[in-house]
């Protein structure tokens, strides 16, 4: 069976002749890929032109867009957009995710915190990524004073949270936040530049302003802070896996590995879920 | 009466993946204009890479650049496979290498700045780079017959 029918000749040839007529227009390329190069000729349509130019356009079009699009994470005013937008479906004033999610963690935080930084912006992504959008963990966000010092810094960002979440842009605003720390206590987030965050966030700004001097807002941080106080936190971040507590910065594995045994147990004992905490 | 019209070495490949692509795009903007979740994407990395800044240039989602994109590609693979015309391989050629960049650009933000990836948007950059592939053996000439 080694011959192929004869029938198959016409179409042996065809190809034969396509492939002649390719070699035929590869050579003329590289012809007129000489005859320009030695001569300045006008033959530009040359694959190794062609190439050229593709890959110049496209590094072109690459570099411009990274320095609009990540440089442009450093805006006019000089903060810094972390970038991160959850989904407006799972966004529940500081919380994310559904409020029957079998797991809750519950993260207490304080804006100066570097560390509460880190989990809120490197961390909690891939938490929001793996389960709260798969309606498995709900996070809740409590804002406290624990690094003010008597400065009024953690304050006045956590009551800044407050007036965000009034907007419905708690979560742009507090990534800005955590986004744009410049240490503690040195003025990184006084009443101006925590405006220009929250307007950053989409936040309207007089409504911001006249919230942040509102009676509401200085009763419910003083709540938050009563609350947090009564639970014993006196370091941040500080959480609540379903009531479980643990303090400090862990991987994003390290949580998942958690979260997964906080669902086995909610499954297995479904009245034990949801929020044990605070 | 058999005679057979000469078309573009590997055309059939690169016109495959490309319909491949297109198909993906397609899925990708419907997806993207009626606001629900991709399918068959566990880690739900679709609905975060849609909500992010990136998923937008100049206004216009990434989805329906790919989709405007992955026509034009099929248009020029389809032409290069029909009609042998080399000036269509170099077309197809030059698209891929602009739409390699692109989508490593794309994977590049997915991995180190969104911190979630899209199914979906990989196995369109998978279309994309085998297509580069399929395009660079194709523009090479022929190895000629040793008779």
């Amino acid at each position: 069976m080694s011959h192929k029918p004869a029938t198959d000749a016409p179409g042996r040839k065809a190809r034969r002749a396509a492939e002649r007529r390719d070699r035929y227009d590869a050579a003329r390329d590289q012809r007129r890929a000489r005859t320009s190069t030695a001569a300045g000729g006008s033959s530009w349509l040359t694959t190794r032109t062609v190439t050229a130019v593709a890959i110049a356009a496209g590094v072109v079009l690459v570099a411009v867009l990274a320095i609009s699009q990540l440089g442009g994470r450093s805006s006019t005013t000089g903060l810094k957009d972390p970038g991160l937008e959850y989904p407006a479906s799972i966004q529940d004033g500081t919380a994310l995710g559904s409020a029957t999610a079998p797991v809750v963690m519950d993260v207490w935080g304080d804006y100066q915190c570097p560390v509460c930084a880190r989990h809120s912006l490197d961390v909690e992504p891939s938490l929001v990524n793996r389960y709260v959008i798969a309606n498995k963990l709900r996070i809740v966000h409590h804002e406290v004073d624990i690094l003010g010092r008597g400065g009024n810094e953690s304050r006045l960002a956590a009551t800044g949270g407050y007036c965000a979440k009034q907007q419905d842009r708690y979560w742009r605003y507090s990534h800005g936040v955590y986004g744009n720390q410049q240490g503690e206590n040195r003025g990184g987030f006084s009443r101006d530049r925590l405006t220009a965050i929250a307007v950053a966030a989409g936040v309207d700004e007089a409504a911001f302003s006249s919230c942040l001097d509102s009676q509401a807002a200085a009763d419910a941080f003083a709540a938050t802070q009563a609350q947090g106080e009564q639970l014993g936190i006196n370091q941040t971040p500080t959480m609540f896996l379903n009531g479980t507590r643990s303090a400090g910065l862990k991987s994003a594995s390290d949580w998942g590995a958690l979260v997964d045994a906080a669902l086995a147990q909610a499954s297995a004992s479904p009245s034990a879920s949801g929020s044990a905490a605070p | 009466m058999n005679e057979r019209i000469a078309r573009g070495r590997l055309g059939g490949p690169m016109v495959l993946l490309a319909a491949a692509g297109t198909a993906i795009a397609a899925y990708l903007s419907v997806v993207r204009a009626s606001g629900a979740s991709a399918v068959c994407d566990p880690s739900h990395g679709c609905d975060v890479v849609a909500a992010s800044p990136y998923a937008v240039i100049l206004g216009i989602p990434v989805a329906y650049l790919g989709l405007a994109y992955s026509l034009v590609l099929l248009a020029v693979t389809a032409a290069w496979w029909q009609r042998a015309d080399r000036r269509a391989l170099q077309a197809a050629w030059a698209l891929l290498l602009l739409g390699t960049l692109f989508v490593a650009y794309l994977t590049f933000l997915e991995l180190a700045v969104i911190n979630a990836v899209c199914l979906w948007c990989a196995s369109f950059a998978v279309t994309i780079v085998a297509g580069l592939i399929v395009a660079a053996a194709a523009i090479r000439p022929a190895p000629r017959e040793s008779s």
